[in-house]
Parts: structure tokens; sequence; C-alpha cells
């Protein structure tokens, strides 16, 4: 077989993939063994957990998994250590002898040190030619040629092994954090749901403690933590709500509402925040029934309306104005402040989830970043929609609608 | 809103197992100015309170252990001795179209935690005015009601003209016009109404649902689909509707719709474990696996006694698995509640039909026929047994 013809047949050993790695391996050996007419061929491989040569493949399969210490003077180690290839004839043998046996049974001997770039991979033995003759030059060089090839596919099974390992604890340490994940959003889920009961009583109570006559520095102390606990009542409704509506799972349950009714109780719970910024509110527009989740329509006002007086300077007014469409295709709710107002890059971005205007434009704030998020899933959930634009006067208006027909 | 001095001598409950909630409500009502504030932790201890003194307004949590206050309004509701309860429910939002649901028509209302004492005072103010000082449209609408339970229809619909004349645009009046229409037997009529009442008010869900129930008794299951269909996307959240669809879905042939649907219903509303039960309860009837229905149905009947729905499925689930008695019981209830469910009539005689009792089963069914006689199921069914028995009908 000429040199060439051994290659591809090598080669096409070694890219079979559907054989097992160690079945290539003892393939490669049988064929060289053949083609260089030798008794025995073997390949031998660096073990460098334990520094040792470890039998891979060889002609005679008793030896397959015995070790050379790599400290050992044998004719592969020394191959190798050389990183060059290693000819022995009987005389010269009888020098490495290696520690377990007498003397070694050959003739002959060629030890090709395997490398890829610098790493030292093994070694290719052949020893005792069939007809007892003594390498000739060809076939050791031939042995290099085929040591190169085989020393790269060597390599790229290796590191495809500890790619194999790598990938399977990543996958493994992938799996673990998303359990870990899950457990988290179940336990604030659970954290954040229970939180609810709380709130009611402090909240409940504080706004009682408003109704009683207090002095002016009382009075400004439980509207201080109302401000709060209303703050804190929005952000963990929201929260709850806004991975519901996303997900799809919040079904709405439409019911007649009044909602010029209900703007004018939001507007209303927000009494002592408005006395606290000494700011007003109007509201424009006359009674209408739609039919709307009231819940989450009212949460939207009251989330678009907290939006609108922590933005706002103090002594500033807020205007809501219901407007009826002609057409009788949809309501239209709009909510002014006289803020600063958002620049037009941020129009849109201001909707997104866990978004805050920039410190120095817009005030930055301590709050989830949910709000208009929630706003906005709230509207679509109606079929509605939500968008922010100038208000004529200086500051902001969001505006949502609301459709009075089948979409 | 004040409430009036005159109410404030009336009798308060206040029932929830969280005592600060407890406390507080109670607070409220005090600083509201009420005079008479008494407490219980749940239902049952309530209700022994509602048996020995009286009772004028009941305050109750929704989700309690021992009785919950589902149960609690059921019981409450199911005896006319304490018609003049007024209950309002303090609910999570979860459990919002159950609540709503239960507490329609009549002096009931609903709170959804967490609120403030403004909130609870206008629902206060709400439900007592409508006991004691209703306007003239509650009043007209009240009557209009108790007319048709007791198929006066003249005076129904005298009471509703009335009433359209204080509120001419109103869609719920369009809405009992044609409850009238059908109570009189005119289905095209009826629709018409409904259809005017969805001109007004193209969101009015209920109007939807009612033209669906109409062409599900004419037998026209394709349209009666279409309808559901469209109740459905604008309120998804209402079970009972839920499983008419499906059923419907199943009828014509459509399984796995029916399936898919309610399976993510069941995962959207786990949350509100009755309206779970009920869905998963429908799919084991669906599938014949009727055992393990009749477990969950149970279980659902027992979390929100009060749902007229539930009640069909249950008697449904005891019919298949051979307990015929155990679903005439449950149809007796739901007549109790609803003496003009036809539905439940139809059933009772078919479960007469299965118990061979067929004398029974004829009454039963002609009950039927006379409150829906324009349903094609309950006429066929009539027909039938009049020829073999060569009744004369």
């Amino acid at each position: 077989m000429t040199a060439e013809k051994l290659l591809y047949k090598i080669e096409n050993i070694l890219v079979d993939d559907a054989r097992p790695f160690d079945d290539k391996l003892h393939r490669v050996v049988k064929v060289l063994a053949a083609d260089f007419k030798v008794k025995k061929c073997s390949l031998m491989l660096v073990n460098h957990g334990d520094l040792t040569l470890e039998v891979r493949a060889a002609t005679n399969p008793a030896i397959i998994g015995c070790k050379r210490k790599l400290s050992d003077v044998t004719i592969a180690t020394r191959a190798l250590i050389d990183d060059a290839p290693f000819y022995a004839d009987r005389k010269r043998l009888s020098f490495f002898r290696p520690p377990d046996a007498t003397r070694y049974a050959s003739e002959h001997s060629l030890s090709i040190p395997l490398k890829y770039q610098d790493k030292k991979i093994g070694v290719l033995n052949f020893t005792d030619r069939k007809d007892k003759r003594k390498f000739t030059k060809q076939q050791q060089t031939l042995a290099l040629e085929i040591g190169k090839h085989l020393a790269i596919h060597l390599y790229a099974a290796q590191m495809r092994a500890v790619l194999e390992r790598k990938v399977g604890q990543f996958e493994e340490t992938v799996r673990q954090l998303e359990r870990l994940d899950e457990l988290k959003t179940s336990l604030t889920g659970f954290i954040i749901h229970d939180l609810k009961g709380p709130i009611t009583t402090i909240m409940a109570n504080l706004d009682m403690l408003s109704y009683e006559e207090l002095t002016p520095s009382q009075a400004e102390c439980v509207n201080l933590a109302l401000r709060d606990v209303y703050k804190m009542q929005r952000m963990v409704m929201n929260i709850l709500d806004v991975s519901k509506l996303e997900e799809g799972r919040l079904r709405i349950c439409r019911e007649e509402v009044d909602i010029y009714d209900l703007a004018r109780r939001e507007i209303d719970a927000f009494k002592n925040i408005l006395t606290l910024k000494k700011m007003t509110t109007t509201l424009e527009g006359a009674p209408h029934v739609c039919f709307v989740d009231e819940n989450l329509i009212g949460r939207t006002v009251s989330n678009l309306l907290i939006n609108a007086i922590e933005h706002s300077p103090d002594h500033t007014e807020i205007a809501v104005r219901i407007l009826c469409d002609a057409t009788k295709e949809e309501v239209r709710v709009s909510i002014s402040d006289q803020g600063p107002g958002i620049p037009d890059p941020l129009k849109e971005r201001i909707f997104d989830k866990f978004f805050q205007v920039e410190e120095g434009k817009r005030q930055s704030r301590t709050t989830t970043g949910l709000g208009l998020t929630f706003c906005k899933l709230a509207v679509a959930a109606h079929g509605g929609r939500l968008w922010v634009e100038d208000a004529p006067a200086g500051g902001s208006t969001f505006v949502f609608t609301i459709p009075e027909r089948l979409v | 809103m004040a409430i009036p001095i005159k109410y404030l001598q009336i009798n308060c409950l206040v029932v929830d197992d969280e005592p600060t909630m407890r406390t507080t409500i109670s607070n409220m009502l005090t600083r509201m100015g009420f005079k008479n504030i008494v407490t219980a932790d749940n239902g049952k201890s309530a209700l022994d309170i509602i048996k020995t003194s009286k009772m004028d307004l009941v305050i109750a949590d929704v989700n309690m252990p021992e009785m919950t206050g589902i149960e609690l309004f059921k019981v409450i509701r199911d005896d006319n001795r304490y018609d003049y309860i007024s209950f309002i429910f303090v609910t999570a939002e979860a459990r919002k179209d159950t609540v709503a649901r239960a507490a329609e028509g009549g002096a009931n209302e609903y709170l959804i935690k967490p609120f403030v004492m403004g909130a609870l005072e206008d629902k206060i103010k709400k439900v007592l005015d409508k006991k004691f000082n209703p306007s003239t449209l509650d009043t007209l609408l009240q009557n209009f009601k108790k007319y048709l339970e007791s198929r006066d229809l003249a005076n129904a619909e005298n009471q509703l003209i009335n009433a359209s004349q204080i509120a001419p645009d109103s869609p719920t009046i369009l809405l009992h016009f044609g409850q009238l229409s059908l109570a009189k037997g005119d289905t095209n009529a009826a629709i018409d109404y409904f259809k005017e009442a969805i001109n007004r008010k193209p969101l009015f869900v209920k109007a939807y649902n009612a033209i669906g129930e109409v062409y599900e008794s004419l037998g026209d299951f394709e349209t009666a689909i279409k309808y559901y269909e469209q109740a459905h996307s604008i309120s998804p959240s209402n079970t009972e509707r839920l499983i008419a669809l499906s059923k419907l879905y199943y009828k014509s042939g459509e399984a796995g719709k029916a399936e898919t649907m309610l399976t993510e219903a069941r995962a959207d509303m786990r949350e509100d474990v009755s309206a779970s039960d009920h869905l998963l309860g429908e799919m084991y009837l669906s599938k014949n696996e009727n055992e393990k229905a009749l477990e969950v149905l149970v279980k659902a009947h027992q979390t929100n006694p009060a749902e007229i729905s539930i009640m069909q499925s249950l008697a449904e689930a005891y019919r298949k698995v051979g307990k015929p008695d155990e679903a005439l019981a449950v149809y007796a209830r739901i007549l109790k509640i609803n003496a003009n469910n036809a539905l439940a009539y139809y059933q009772m005689g078919k479960t007469y039909l299965e118990m061979s009792s067929k004398q029974k089963a004829i009454e039963c069914i002609k009950k039927a026929w006379e409150l829906n006689p324009f349903s094609k199921e309950i006429t066929a069914d009539l027909k039938a047994l009049a020829e073999k028995d060569r009744l004369d009908i």
C-alpha cells in the first residue's frame, strides 16, 4: 500500500463518527500492523492524571490498559521524552528493560512520539517485523507521517471529551440554576402575596387615622406613612399582575362601570398625598357606563395619577379628562401633569419593564418601575392603547383608550 | 359619602378569621358611626349569631376555615327568613369572578382587598340604600324579577315599561325585555331585544350570553357557539360560560378544542380553587372518568355551594356513577335557589327516566317545557314520551 493510500485508509477510519473512539483506534492499530508487516503494534496515550503512558489500543488485547510511569526508562517513554522516533535493536533494547519485565522479548522496535503543537499526546509502537529484519528508512518516515495525523485526531478527540464533559457540567449548572430560579420565583411570589394581608391592615388603619383631628405635624406623619403604604401596595399588586398579564393568565372580568365615577373615586383616594404636595386636581367629563374590569382599570388610573403626582412640582395641578368618542367607538381617559415632561426618545421606553427615566431629566425614584408597564398591559387586555404626549401647557399627558366595541 | 344617620342603628356582623382584619373592619364601622357591631371568626360562628339575633348587615371574608364566606352566603340566601340581611363580601382579587357572580342581584356587594374606609362606606351605603331606600328604577326591576319568577307576565311587563321610561337607554332593561319575551315563548322577539342591547352597548356580555343560550335551546349549536365565543372573548373569566361552550364543542365533535380551552382556563384560574376544580370535573365527565369527576366536583361544590353551574355538573356526575337519588337531591337544591331553572327540571326528568319512574319524569320534563317551550331537546323528549304513553299534552 502506498503511503497516501495508507493515510487515506486511516483517515477514513478515524473520521467515522458512528464508531466508538477506542474501536477506531483498535482498527487503526490492526491496519498499521498489517501494512508494516509487524507482529505487534500498540498505541499509548499520556495520562496527565497519574503521569503515565497507558496502552489504549494494541494488536495484543491483553496489554490494553497497561501503564508505564513517565519516569520509568522504557523505549516508549524515551521516544516521548526525547520528542524523536526511537529505534532499538535487540542489543539496545536490553538497556531499556521495564522494571516489571525481565527483558524485552523483541528483536526490533520503533516508537514514534505523538505530538500536536506543543502537546505530547502519546506514543505509537511497532515491534518486530514478521521477517525479523530491521525497519527500513521508508517505514520510519511513513511511521512519522502517520504519527502526525494520528496526533491531530487524538488531540481532537481529547478536546472533544473535555468539551463534552464541560458541556455536561454546564448543562447541570443550568439545570441547577433553573431549579433555583423557579424556587426563588415561587418564593418571591409567596412573599409578595403574603405581604398583601399586612399592607391591607396598615393601609386601612392609617387611612382611618387620617380622619381624626390631628395636629399639623401628626397629620404630616400619617400622610407620609399613608403615601408610602399606598406605594407599597401598588408595587406588590403590580408585580403580581404584570407577570400574570404578560403570560395572559389574568382573565379580565368585565362589569358595568361608570368610568367617570371610577376616576372620581381614584382621585379621592389620593387626597392625603395631594394635600402633602399642595396640589389640586380637576375632573372633566360626564358619567358614562362602560364594560371594564373595574379593578384593573381603577388601578390603571391610580398608577397614572401617582405617576403624575410624583413627577409634578408642588402647587401644580393635575387634570383628568374623560372623553366619550362621538362615534361611540371608544372612551378616552387622559391625565395631564405640569411636570418637566418626557423627552421624545423616551416616550415609548417609559412603558418598558423596570425602566426608570435617568436622573436629572425626571427625578429617579425608588419604585419597581412596573407601574406604567402594568397600565400598558391592563389597557391592552381591554383591547385599548396607552401612550404619552406633551401637554399643551408643558408637562405630560398620559392617554388611554378603551374600545366600546368588540375588537 | 357619609352613611345616613337612620342606618346607623342597624346590627352589623363582621366575619373574618384574621383578628387584625376583623378589628380593622369593626373600627371602620365604628368610625362611620355604626353603634351595634359584633364579630365572628368564621362562617359557622357567624351563622350561630345570625340565628339568635337579627343581623342587618354582614361583612364577610371569603376564605375562612370551617365555613367560607360563600357557604355562609348560600345558607343565608337559601332561607327566606333571612331576606332582610344585606351582604358584603371581602375578597382577594383571584376569586373576583366567583364572588362577583355570587353577589350578583339583590342587596349584595363585594370589595377587593386591600381597601380603605371610603370604599367600604360606599359599598355599605349602596347595599343599605337598595334595602331601605331603593330608587324607583331599582324597585321596578326588583318587582319585575318577582313577577317573572311567579310567571305573572302581564305585571312583569308593566314594571319593565315603567322602568324603560325612567332609563330609556339602559341595555339591562332591554335584556329584561328579552327575558320576558322568552317567558312568553317568543324567541325571535327575545333575540331582537338582546341584539338591540348589543347595538347600544357592544360589550354587553350578558346579551351575547343570552343569545347563545337561546340558540343552544333551539339546537342551533353553530350560532350558539358564535355568540358564546364573543361573550368569552369580551370577558374570559366566567367559568359557567366556559363550561357551556366546552359542552357545545363536545356536542359538535370538537373535543380537542374543548379540552384545550378547559386546560388553559384551569391553568389561569388555579388561584380560584372551586372554579379550577369545576373545570377539572367537567373534563373528567367528558372523558367518562366519572368517579374522578365526582370526587373533584364534590370538593368544588363544598367550596362554592352557591354556584348553580357546579351543582349541575355535580348532579351529572352522581347520575353517571349510578347514584340517581343523590343527583335528584342536588337538582332539588338548584330549584330551591332558582325555582324557574328549566335545565334542572329537565335533567331531573332525565334522571327519573334513568330510574324508570316514567310518571315523575313526564311531570318534570313537562315543567321544564313550560319554562322553556322553545327548547328543541326538551320538546323532542316530551313528544317522544307523550307518544309512547299516548298522553295528551
